[in-house]
């Protein structure tokens, strides 16, 4: 095997076939190009709604417990170093009413402190302020809207109880998550739980370091005899709808390649037709097959790495001049960054390369086995 | 004096069954160092075939094939075509060149799959090009070069390893005979001043008056010698 000839040969079939060689890095960057921007998207709307949706509508883990086993909970939570804060909450249903219009609306019962450093709820808030304390609440913007209330109104709950609590409104927040800001309403959770009476339960959502540890921290919770839940259980439907969105840019992507190959087979296969009697003189001067094959695959591979730098650095540019795009999922305009990183990078070189050297893998053998004595034979 | 060719009872069958075709029939040929030896023969006698066995590129149904002192039937498919890297330099009747490739990297070419060495390969072809009176063309692709020019690159190409045998199959077949007569000279030359044996298969009785010894290939048999 002498690789300098190999390349000193693959080279030059690279420059004489320019046309050919031409489209076939085109179409190989179209694909990688196409490739890795729906990736990229693919993983920017991953990012843009767990992270939206993490935390706030949903903890990293839920425990339910009594008020009665909570300070042993508390406890427990705060020797743990994976948590990084945890939040009782008493969640009921109620009515709010403001003069003649009602909605049925969920009222959580935090201490504002604890909540905001797990829920950052702070964050969203559009008027007024987050802490709210005895007969004080906080709403979401467009149940403030609907309701036609502002920060220092009042408002009415009524309660599963059948009794009537009048609110002061001390803030607005904004999540942009319309179950939230339509339907959450944010009191005093000492307050609360006097109103209501009776069996309760805490849930207590909790703040982890690093959200992928959140089964662990649940089956460890589980251990101790609690009912704990993480976030990839309890955000199954939005990991579900990721998922089927992967799998239509997954299907998106075979046919690209399933396309992408077969032009490439068959100009491939063209471009050895036409060199048959070329590869039977280098047969006749001494090549031997595995270097014959192997001008074929370096060629093919340099098609697959040229192929893939350019349709990266059309992604590249593509990505950051448009930053960002705007689309509706789960029925809600959401921003998403377009997530380019260097593992993305990897794969479309791998990407780039099965395509280029698949696709000529056969016509490199076929080049290989040809017999000079039969195609030297005719004119 | 040494040989460079030695065939026994070589036998060479195309095809089985009804369609079997027996090409050669038990051809036994020496060729000696520095022989200028001319196979002539009608179409479909077996020249092709015979040359094709003596260069490695085909095999022989039966008989044995020694070239240069060595047992061909021996050797694997790699080993036989360095062995022709080496030892043999071929010369077709059509398609020498690689289109691809201009005249000067096609001369080059055997020495840079012997060697790898790119720059001394070239030097190697540009030496042999201008001993050959053909460097006005080095830089040029085949397909603006006449038809004697391409045959007499194809020539300058199969000696530039210094082989032992140069085998040439109608070498000047699609030549006027202006062409013919100064790819003949080149032969000559060639076999004279570096003393390699050269076997030309032909019907053109021109090659003849050129050569040291000519032999008769009718119906694959060798008939008789002149
Ligand atoms: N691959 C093959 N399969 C079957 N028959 C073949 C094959 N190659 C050659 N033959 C037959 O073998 C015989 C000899 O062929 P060969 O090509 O050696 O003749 P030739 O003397 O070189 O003829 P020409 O002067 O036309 O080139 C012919 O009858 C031919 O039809
Ligand atoms: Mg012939």
């Amino acid at each position: 095997m002498n690789w300098r000839f190999v390349w000193f040969l693959a080279l030059r079939y690279l420059v004489s076939w320019k046309k050919h060689s031409a489209i076939i890095v085109v179409v190989i960057a179209g694909s990688v190009f196409l490739y890795a921007l729906t990736y990229s998207m693919l993983c920017g709307l991953e990012y843009a709604t767990l992270s939206r949706t993490l935390g706030l509508a949903v903890p990293h883990v839920k425990v339910e417990v009594s008020p009665r086993d909570y300070s042993k909970l508390a406890e427990l939570l705060e020797s743990d170093t994976r948590i990084s804060a945890f939040s009782p909450r008493l969640l009921c249903d109620s009515l709010l009413v403001v003069g003649e219009s009602s909605r049925g609306v969920r009222v959580i019962g935090i201490q504002y402190s604890l909540e905001n450093r797990v829920s950052k709820i702070s964050r969203y808030i559009v008027d007024g302020s987050w802490s709210v304390r005895d007969d004080e609440c906080v709403i979401g913007v467009v149940l403030a809207d609907k309701m036609n209330v502002s920060v220092g109104e009042s408002i009415y709950l009524l309660l599963p109880t059948g009794s009537l609590w009048k609110l002061r409104i001390r803030g607005v927040f904004e999540t942009s998550i319309s179950e939230i800001d339509s339907y959450v309403v944010y009191v005093d959770l000492s307050e609360l739980e006097n109103r209501l009476g009776g069996d309760k339960t805490y849930c207590v959502a909790l703040r982890l370091k690093n959200p992928s540890e959140a089964s662990m921290v649940a089956d460890w919770l589980k251990e101790k005899g609690y009912r704990a839940s993480s976030w990839e259980k309890l955000a199954g439907n939005i990991l579900r709808l990721l998922e089927v969105e992967r799998f239509y840019s997954n299907a998106l992507i075979g046919s690209v390649l399933v396309i992408t190959s077969l032009g490439i087979v068959n100009i491939m296969l063209m471009l050895t037709e036409s060199r048959k009697k070329s590869i039977g003189v280098l047969k006749a001067i001494g090549a031997t097959s595995r270097e014959i094959f192997s001008i074929y695959f370096v060629v093919s591979l340099i098609y697959g790495v040229l192929g893939y730098l350019v349709g990266l650095v059309g992604a590249v540019a593509v990505a950051e001049a448009l930053k960002e795009v705007s689309v509706e999922f789960l029925s809600e305009k959401i921003t998403v960054p377009f997530i380019l990183d260097s593992e993305l990078c990897f794969l479309s070189l791998v990407f780039s390369i099965v395509v280029s050297t698949i696709s000529c893998a056969y016509s490199a053998y076929r080049a290989s086995t040809i017999k000079p004595a039969e195609v030297m034979r005719f004119e | 004096m040494s040989k460079v060719v030695e065939l026994s009872r070589v036998v060479k069958v195309y095809g089985k069954g009804e369609l079997a075709v027996k090409a050669l029939k038990g051809v036994d040929l020496e060729v000696s160092e520095g022989e200028f030896l001319c196979i002539m023969g009608p179409s479909g006698s077996g020249k092709t075939t015979l040359l094709n066995i003596i260069a490695a590129l085909d095999k022989p149904t039966s008989g044995e094939v020694k070239v240069c002192g060595l047992n061909l039937a021996k050797l694997s498919e790699e080993k036989l075509a360095r062995f022709r890297l080496r030892n043999i330099g071929i010369v077709f009747q059509f398609h020498n060149l690689l289109p691809d490739l201009t005249a000067l990297d096609n001369v080059a070419l055997p020495a840079i799959i012997a060697t790898g060495d790119i720059k001394e390969s070239r030097k190697r072809a540009l030496e042999l090009l201008e001993w050959l009176g053909l460097s006005s063309g080095a830089q040029h692709k085949p397909f603006q070069l006449s038809g004697g020019e391409r045959q007499r690159v194809a020539v300058a190409r199969a000696i530039v390893n210094k082989p032992r045998l140069l085998l040439c199959d109608e070498p000047t077949g699609s030549l006027d005979y202006e062409s013919k007569l100064r790819v003949l000279e080149l032969l000559k030359r060639i076999n004279v001043e570096k003393k390699t044996a050269v076997i030309v298969v032909t019907h053109d009785e021109l090659v003849a008056k050129y050569s040291t010894r000519v032999l008769r290939l009718v119906d694959g048999r060798i008939l008789e010698s002149i």
